[in-house]
């Protein structure tokens, strides 16, 4: 059975600029397992006012400079993930062009949450680096909170 | 009808429902009278985002073996 895991993002800026709200990588091939996410959720505690933004997953192939986040296993019993994931980049990650997974327009005022059905997870190869970068491309920028999460 | 792939939910409603590509893994909003061309491949049975390198056919788990090998460029 597949181990769950969960990365949080808290009061992190969706600006343009931030390049990463949240992303999640493989450290190395050697570990054979691929990450699928499965789970986002994303919403905002800042004053109420009404933003847009749009989120887009694309893929990179190296993951830039965030802060570090260790993936939280949702099963206490389990072995710790064997990807990586960062939050709030501050280097943009190496992203492909045009490979966006999933784009979604939100207003600050919503919480919103996408969830695949089993076997349509959004997919990160085994590959050294390679990962998914959640980018925000707001009206203005504000701050929001959320988790994503993805099994291996 | 083509497979529900996700869900979208607003404030705990669902909203809308996401399609996925068979052939690059992609998923986007099922919007009727979009007017968006995407495609469907006979061999996978399944609907593309109809994006230009997923009309030829190679499956999406296939895909994925190839790039780790080394063998495609891109997964897009």
């Amino acid at each position: 059975m597949a181990r769950r895991y969960s990365v949080q993002f808290d009061n992190v800026s969706n600006a343009t600029g931030t390049y990463a709200i949240a992303l999640v990588n493989s450290i190395s091939t050697v570990q054979a397992a691929r990450a699928r996410i499965y789970d986002f959720i994303i919403g905002s505690r800042a004053s109420v006012a009404d933003n847009a933004c749009t989120y887009n997953f694309q893929r990179f192939t190296a993951a830039g400079t965030s802060t570090a986040f260790t993936p939280v296993a949702l099963d206490p019993g389990d072995a710790a993930s064997l990807a990586a994931s960062g939050v709030n980049a501050t280097v943009t990650p190496t992203y492909t062009a045009n490979a966006y997974l999933l784009n979604i327009s939100a207003n600050q005022r919503a919480t919103f949450r996408w969830i695949a059905a089993p076997g349509s997870e959004l997919v990160i190869p085994a590959t050294t680096a390679n990962g998914i970068g959640v980018k925000g491309t707001p009206t203005t920028a504000f701050n929001v909170d959320g988790s994503i999460l993805f099994e291996e | 009808m083509a497979k529900i792939a996700g869900g979208i939910l607003c404030d705990d409603h669902q909203i809308a429902d996401t399609k996925q590509c068979v052939h690059c893994g992609r998923h986007w909003q099922w919007e009727h009278g979009s007017g968006k061309v995407r495609g469907y491949c006979m061999n996978c049975g399944g609907i593309t985002c109809g994006n230009k390198r997923c009309h030829k056919c190679i499956p999406w788990e296939k895909k994925l073996e190839l790039y780790e090998k080394g063998k495609l460029k891109t997964l897009c």
